[in-house]
C-alpha cells in the first residue's frame, strides 16, 4: 500500500515504531524475505525498493502483489491466527525493510490503542491494494484469453481452409482435365469436316460464349421466329450465338446444325469459364489460410486487394465497386493471408453498411496509392458514417459482434484489422462523415 | 389457348442458360423467358400482361446488383395485376434473415438451393404452375403433361 500523502500522523508512527536500526533487513534484488508458508512474526515496513508476493505451489509467473516503498509486507501472515505466509515474499529491486514484532497488546495502552489504529488503516488499505491488483490481472488474462481463442479460430479456420482447397483441386482438376479432352474431341470427331461457317460458329461459342444480354436475345428473336419455322429451343440458340438469320440464308437443316455447334462451343466454354473462377476462388482462401500465414519481403498489396476481392465478390455485387489500384507499387514486406483479412473486413463492412442502411447507388472505392515511404491504401464508401461517439470505441475488441448467418467467421472484425495493421508497424485512420466513411490503411515500404 | 409465362432472373448469364435449358421442356406449352436483371423482368411482365398473357411463375436469385431477389419479389407481390404469380427462390447464398424476408415480404412458396437438381427443380416447377392454373381457374388439359397430377386431382377434389 502506497501513501502518497503521507501525514504526519502517519510518519510519526513510522519514526516511532518502525526505524529501529537493530530490526532492519537489506535484501538485494532477487533475495527472499519470506518464504512460503513460513511462519512470520513480523510485521515489514519497505524503507526503500520493491517487494513482490509470488505462489510458487500454484506455479504462477505472475506476482500475486507488489509493495513499492511506504508500504507494509506481512500483513496477512502477522494478523493471522497461523502466522504462516501464504505467499513467497521476493525483493524485486534492491530494498531495505524495517520492521515490527512485538505484541501490540504488551505496549502501554495509549501506545497499543495508537498502533492498533494506524494498523487497521494500513491492514484495509492492503486490502483494497490487493483487490485493485488481483482485478487487473484477471482483466489483463482474460484479454490475453480473447486474443487466443481469436486466433486460435484462425487458425482452425486456415486448415479447414488448406484442407477444403485441396479437395475441391482435385475435384476441379479433374472436370477441367475432362473438359479439355471433350474439347478436342467435339473439335476433332463433330466439327472437322463441317462447312466452315459452322465450324467457326462452334469456335465462336468455345472462344467468346454468350456476348448478348437476355434482353438483346429476347429483341432479337423475332427476325429468327419470322424466318424458321423451328422450335423454340432452337431459335433460342440461334440467336444468342449472335449470327445474323441471313447468313443461313433459309436453310432449316443448317440452322439446326448451327444452333446445336454453336451451343456445344458455349456449355464448353461456360464450364471453363465456372472452373476458372473456382480455382481463383480457392487460391485466394487459401491465401489467407495457415499456408500462407508466413511473411514474405515481396508482397504485392494490390494483389492481395484482388484476392479479398474475388472472395466477396458475391457481397460486392451488390454495390458499385471501382478500383484505383496503382501500378508501379513496390512489394513490401509483409503477410499477404493477414493482408488479404484486413481488405475483407474493411470492404465487407463497407458493403454491409451501404446495404443495412439502404444507401441509394452505393458505391465502394479501393484505391492504392504511395508516398516516400509508405504504401496507401484506402477504402471509401458513400454510407451514413460513423457517429461520432462510436469513431474511438470502433476498434476496441468487444465493439463489433454482430453475427451474421452469412459471414462464415472470415471477417473478426475491426479489433483484427488493428491488430494485423499494428504487427505490419502499420497504421489505420477513419475519417467519416455522412456520405463518406474512409478507412485508410498506412504500410511501410521496405527499407 | 392460354399462354403462360415462367420468367427467371439472375444476374449470371450461365445460370440463367443452365435453367433455360433445365426448363426447355415448358417452352413447348408454355414460354420460359429468363432476365439478367430484376429491373428487366418488371419490364417483361408489363409487356406480357399488356398482351392480356399470365405470368405464372418467377424463379429469382437472391443475390443480384441493383435490386435483390427479395425487394423484386416483393414488389411483384405489391402489384394486383401479378396477384396469383407464384414466386420460387434460387439462391447459393441466403442468410436466415433473406429467408424470412423473403417469404413474409416476398410471399415465396418455395426456395430452392443452387446448385440445384434438375428433377427436383422440375418437380418444384410443375407443383407451383399446377397451383397457377387450377387458381386462375385455367384449362389444365391443356397443359396436363406439364403439371403435378397430384396437386389438380386435390385441386378438383376440394371443388366438389
Amino acid at each position: 500500500m502506497n501513501f502518497s500523502r503521507q501525514s504526519s500522523r502517519h510518519e510519526a508512527i513510522i519514526t516511532k515504531y518502525f526505524s529501529d536500526p537493530e530490526r532492519e533487513i537489506q535484501l538485494k534484488a532477487g533475495e527472499v524475505l519470506l518464504e512460503q508458508y513460513e511462519i512470520n512474526n513480523k510485521l515489514f515496513y519497505v524503507a526503500e525498493g520493491k517487494i513482490c508476493g509470488y505462489l510458487p505451489d500454484k506455479h504462477l509467473q505472475e506476482p500475486v502483489f507488489e509493495a513499492l516503498d511506504s508500504s507494509f509486507v506481512g500483513v496477512y501472515s502477522f494478523f493471522s491466527e497461523d502466522r504462516k505466509s501464504y505467499s513467497k515474499v521476493v525483493a524485486e529491486e534492491d530494498s531495505v525493510i524495517r520492521y515490527f514484532d512485538d505484541n501490540p497488546f504488551d505496549l502501554p495502552p495509549a501506545d497499543t490503542e495508537e498502533l492498533l489504529t494506524f494498523l487497521f488503516n494500513v491492514v484495509v488499505g492492503e486490502l483494497r491494494s490487493r483487490q485493485h491488483f488481483a482485478g487487473n490481472m484477471a482483466y489483463e488474462r482474460q484479454a490475453t484469453l480473447q486474443k487466443l481463442i481469436q486466433t486460435e479460430k484462425l487458425a482452425t479456420l486456415g486448415q479447414m481452409a488448406a484442407g477444403l482447397a485441396h479437395e475441391l483441386n482435385n475435384a476441379i482438376g479433374s472436370l477441367s482435365g475432362n473438359l479439355r479432352q471433350l474439347e478436342e474431341d467435339i473439335s476433332k470427331d463433330l466439327v472437322e469436316g463441317e462447312h466452315q461457317q459452322l465450324a467457326d460458329l462452334f469456335t465462336k461459342g468455345l472462344q467468346e460464349g454468350q456476348q448478348l444480354s437476355s434482353l438483346d436475345v429476347r429483341k432479337a428473336r423475332s427476325k429468327w421466329e419470322k424466318t424458321y419455322a423451328l422450335d423454340k429451343a432452337t431459335i433460342k440458340k440461334l440467336t444468342k450465338s449472335g449470327i445474323d438469320p441471313d447468313e443461313i440464308a433459309g436453310d432449316t437443316v443448317k440452322a439446326l446444325k448451327a444452333a446445336s455447334l454453336w451451343n456445344l462451343g458455349y456449355l464448353l466454354h461456360d464450364m471453363k469459364t465456372a472452373a476458372t473462377h473456382a480455382t481463383h476462388v480457392i487460391q485466394s482462401v487459401k491465401s489467407m489460410g495457415i499456408a500462407n500465414q508466413s511473411w514474405s519481403k515481396e508482397v504485392k498489396v494490390n494483389n492481395t486487394i484482388e484476392d479479398a476481392l474475388a472472395i466477396i465478390r458475391s457481397l460486392t455485387k451488390q454495390v458499385t465497386l471501382q478500383r484505383q489500384l496503382e501500378n508501379e507499387l513496390p512489394d513490401i514486406t509483409a503477410c499477404s493471408g493477414e493482408l488479404v483479412q484486413v481488405w475483407i473486413n474493411l470492404v465487407k463492412n463497407a458493403v454491409e453498411s451501404l446495404i443495412n442502411n439502404k444507401v441509394s447507388r452505393p458505391t465502394v472505392q479501393i484505391s492504392t496509392t504511395q508516398t516516400a515511404d509508405q504504401i496507401v491504401i484506402a477504402i471509401e464508401d458513400n454510407g451514413p458514417g460513423v457517429p461520432g461517439e462510436l469513431r474511438e470505441k470502433i476498434f476496441q475488441p468487444s465493439f463489433t459482434t454482430k453475427v451474421d448467418g452469412l459471414s462464415f467467421g472470415l471477417g473478426l472484425g475491426l479489433t483484427i484489422v488493428k491488430r494485423i495493421i499494428s504487427e505490419h508497424e502499420g497504421d489505420i485512420t477513419l475519417f467519416s462523415e455522412p456520405g463518406k466513411t474512409r478507412f485508410t490503411v498506412y504500410l511501410p515500404k521496405n527499407v | 389457348m392460354d399462354n403462360l409465362y415462367i420468367i427467371c432472373v439472375d444476374d449470371q448469364q450461365e445460370v440463367l442458360n443452365a435453367l433455360e435449358q433445365d426448363l426447355s421442356l415448358f417452352d413447348e406449352k408454355m414460354n420460359v423467358e429468363v432476365c439478367d436483371s430484376a429491373g428487366e423482368a418488371l419490364e417483361l411482365m408489363d409487356e406480357i400482361d399488356q398482351q392480356g398473357d399470365f405470368v405464372a411463375l418467377i424463379i429469382s436469385d437472391q443475390v443480384m446488383p441493383e435490386m435483390t431477389g427479395t425487394t423484386f419479389l416483393a414488389a411483384v407481390r405489391k402489384d394486383s395485376r401479378f396477384h396469383d404469380t407464384r414466386k420460387m427462390l434460387l439462391t447459393g447464398q441466403a442468410t436466415h434473415q433473406d429467408t424470412i424476408q423473403a417469404i413474409n415480404t416476398g410471399g415465396i412458396v418455395q426456395y430452392v438451393e443452387k446448385p440445384w437438381q434438375k428433377d427436383i427443380l422440375l418437380a418444384n416447377v410443375k407443383t407451383l404452375l399446377s397451383h397457377f392454373v387450377m387458381t386462375k381457374g385455367l384449362d389444365y388439359q391443356e397443359f396436363i403433361d406439364l403439371l403435378d397430377q397430384e396437386v389438380i386431382y386435390q385441386w378438383l377434389r376440394n371443388r366438389t
